[in-house]
């Protein structure tokens, strides 16, 4: 990593500054064979780690595959099956679910600390870094595992719930509330998209509010007509991030479950049906691997969608339109 | 400092720290100090670990030269390690084994013939019954040594039932009166906080499945793995328990089972009875914390016998990509034939298969141990235990995947129904099953 960082503060101190003009010509192949020799250990890992196993996946999906039997060709077989299978369909309900649902809660969140965020004078890195601390932890095995004891029968939100009388029970054996509750874990991370909203929120020239407020526009008028515009290409990026992330959500929903994806496949999300498959219930790895490659033309399409659409409400300022 | 400077000492640096990275990586095995390290697996919980740590202590102390890395797991991840493990080649040394996925590991050559111990070697398996070692036999190779024996069993809580003030039926029972005893125990802890319920509902079971079917007089599977049984018997067993869940739900809430998981409703005090294996005697009484437990057959079928069966369990293989198969064997003669091993294991991996072992089982009155074993030896001596345990096809242990874990979950939470739960077992199973 410090290699790294050495290396391309060299390329640019060294850079445009110091090349002297017309000499050494072969400077430049020396820099790209350098370049190259640096990406090559990443290149290396991703030939050997994604793009190999991307290609063998591939091939997988139109067999039977199998850990210890192997398998033979058999065509679209696999997919064909997979629209079939109940618990497919499930598991593309829980996720859609939870894409639809959390990612714009999550944006919301993230939005609101920013700018809350962004109107403070004192202390606001320390906010920020508190606000931003959920993300750096919440991915982990640790977390999830909290969480679940957190909303399990007698744990804190169950006491709570009883204190006013209501949510008997605890969160985690309900199938109608364990949603809600993976959807929460995920928007308590929004320190990512915050971090990415509060950079966007500082580049809004602040002569555009100081203008409305002497033209009369009220503070939903300046959010709506000014922050939100202005703001469009960050929340664009968040939105294509966010929503690509929540379609890969494994982690949490496979500690929270113990793997399984219950109570009553509520928590059953695509890529933990992809892994039971592949992995347990005997080892279905062709069907894994057909699951899995439908997901990459599922998130490519929607990615696309979002790109499609995007120039009907991003707006680029610079972009004389 | 230029590039190219900066770009070699990069490389270097990445090289040497690859190169230290390989030389961590190689003392795995063996290292410098002639100790051979053998991986050792099992499933099972707190518990059990204990007790064979405890045995792997005594056996480093035996065998200095020897150094026993263990590891284990809950039943269904177990096996997902496992075959992990078997696509990349490399199975633990030593591995807990069971028959519902022996053939499956068998059959492809991952497992280690130990038969060239057995003569007289490092693995002395004299003393085991023969037909319990035929068990542990694949295509004329000895790839599993079962260490012990169990048999189905209804575990009971008697301080929760005299609480309810609820007896026990009697050992001649019927399926009949066990729904009734269930109604009657549901209806008398309804009051109680938590609820106590009689127990869960055991056709979401898929070893009593199995047991019913033998108690028709239905084997099962062939050996070629072909299913003796259809979608008919299937929905007559489940509907078997139709009058537990209608019109009102009597069977243990699967609601409350995923609240209390990693525990159970009877190992947490909240439901009286639960059907299992014998030997679970020892998890499950740990679990509840308390040696107040106790053991019945299940009841009897139609023709008024049980037909019960004896399984082969726990049995220990070696994986065939082991690099000291010699020392393998000697760790799995000690856990099957040393008193002291067998002292501290007890019945935990069920009744203890080696005869020499047995008698050596210095069992307290009373225990558990000693408990198991008395079962069990009741349940041969009133000619209970007339059927043979079923043949288990390459494929046994995912079909059961498929019915405890897939669809009990939904039938548990009632999103589907008794037909929907036959038709989609019976649609999944051709893609699970393997037949010769």
């Amino acid at each position: 990593m410090t290699v790294t960082h050495e290396a391309s503060r060299a390329t640019r101190a060294g850079g445009p500054a110091r090349r002297p003009q017309n000499k050494r010509p072969s400077r430049r192949a020396a820099e790209t064979r350098a370049g190259y020799a640096f990406l090559a250990p990443w290149l290396l890992g991703f030939i050997a780690l994604t793009a190999g196993p991307m290609i063998a996946s591939l091939y997988l999906a139109f067999t039977d595959y199998h850990p210890i039997r192997g398998g033979e060709w058999i065509g679209t077989e696999n997919f064909t099956r997979l629209f079939d299978d109940p618990r497919f369909l499930d598991s593309v309900q829980v996720t859609l679910t939870y894409a639809i649902v959390g990612t714009p809660i999550k944006l919301a969140a993230a939005l609101g600390v920013a700018m809350l965020l962004n109107n403070r004078k004192r202390g606001k890195g320390t906010y920020r870094s508190l606000f931003y601390a959920p993300s750096l932890i919440g991915a982990s095995v640790s977390i999830a595992i909290v969480w679940k004891a957190m909303f399990n029968d007698q744990g804190i939100i169950d006491d709570i719930g009883d204190y006013f009388g209501t949510w008997n029970g605890g969160w985690v054996g309900d199938p109608g509330r364990t949603m809600p509750m993976m959807i929460l874990l995920a928007v308590w991370q929004f320190g990512a998209p915050m971090v990415i909203f509060l950079a966007g929120l500082k580049q809004i020239p602040n002569e555009l509010y100081e203008a409305a407020q002497v033209d009369g526009a009220g503070p939903m008028r300046r959010f709506t007509r000014i922050t939100l515009p202005m703001l469009s290409p960050v929340l664009f990026f968040n939105l294509v991030l966010e929503t690509i992330n929540s379609f890969q959500v494994f982690a949490s929903a496979f500690i929270i479950s113990g793997g399984r994806g219950g109570p009553a496949n509520s928590t059953l999300f695509y890529t933990l049906y992809l892994y039971q498959r592949g992995f347990g219930q005997g080892g279905q790895l062709g069907y894994a691997a057909a699951m899995a490659w439908l997901l990459v033309i599922a998130v490519g399409i929607i990615t696309l969608i979002f790109f499609r659409t995007s120039r009907y409400w991003v707006h680029y300022s610079g972009e004389g339109r | 400092m230029s590039i190219r400077k900066t770009a070699t000492r990069g490389l270097t640096l990445a090289l040497v720290g690859s190169l230290a990275l390989t030389a961590c990586g190689s003392d795995g095995d063996g290292g410098d100090d002639g100790k051979v390290t053998l991986n050792f697996t099992w499933w099972g919980g707190a518990e059990r670990s204990e007790r064979y740590e405890a045995a792997i202590d005594l056996f480093e102390q035996e065998n200095p030269d020897i150094e026993v890395q263990t590891s284990f797991g809950e039943f269904q991840d177990y096996w997902t390690q496992r075959s992990t493990d078997a696509t990349s080649a490399e199975l633990p040394d030593v591995i807990q084994m069971d028959a519902s996925r022996l053939l499956e590991y068998a059959n492809n050559g991952l497992l280690y013939d130990m038969s060239e111990f057995t003569d007289g070697g490092a693995l002395d398996v004299s003393q085991i019954d023969e037909e319990l070692i035929a068990s542990g036999e694949v295509n004329e190779q000895l790839v599993a040594i079962p260490t012990g024996t169990n048999t189905l069993a209804l575990l009971y809580n008697p301080d929760l039932l005299a609480e309810l003030g609820v007896e026990i039926p009697d050992w001649d029972y019927t399926w009949d009166e066990y729904h009734d005893f269930l109604a009657e125990v549901t209806a008398a802890g309804a009051d109680m906080d938590p609820p106590v319920y009689g127990a869960t509902d055991y056709t979401m079971v898929w070893w009593f499945f199995m047991q019913h079917l033998v108690q028709q007089g239905i084997e099962p599977f062939s050996e070629n793995g072909e299913m003796n049984f259809d979608e008919e018997d299937m929905r007559t067993f489940i509907s078997s328990t139709d009058e537990l869940r209608e019109p009102e739900d009597l069977t243990f809430p699967a609601e409350r089972t995923e609240q209390l998981l990693p525990k159970g409703g009877f190992t947490s005090g909240e439901a009286a009875v639960e059907f299992h294996w014998d030997n679970f005697l020892h998890g499950y009484s740990a679990d509840l914390g308390t040696e107040n437990m106790q053991l019945m057959p299940v009841p009897s079928g139609a023709d008024g016998q049980k037909h019960m069966f004896f399984k082969p369990t726990m049995q220990l293989s070696m994986g065939a990509n082991t690099d000291h198969p010699e020392e393998a064997a000697q760790l799995i003669d000690f856990l099957i034939n040393s008193p002291e091993a067998g002292e501290i294991i007890g019945t935990d991996l069920g009744v203890p298969s080696s005869q020499g072992r047995l008698d050596a089982l210095n069992v307290e009155e009373g225990s558990l141990d000693a408990r198991v074993m008395e079962y069990e030896q009741r349940v041969r001596d009133e000619g209970h235990a007339t059927a043979t345990v079923p043949v288990q096809p390459e494929g046994f242990g995912a079909l059961e995947t498929e019915y405890v874990e897939v669809l009990a979950q939904e039938f548990g939470f009632r999103q589907i129904d008794t037909d929907e739960f036959v038709e989609r077992w019976f649609g999944e199973a051709p893609n699970l099953l393997v037949t010769y």
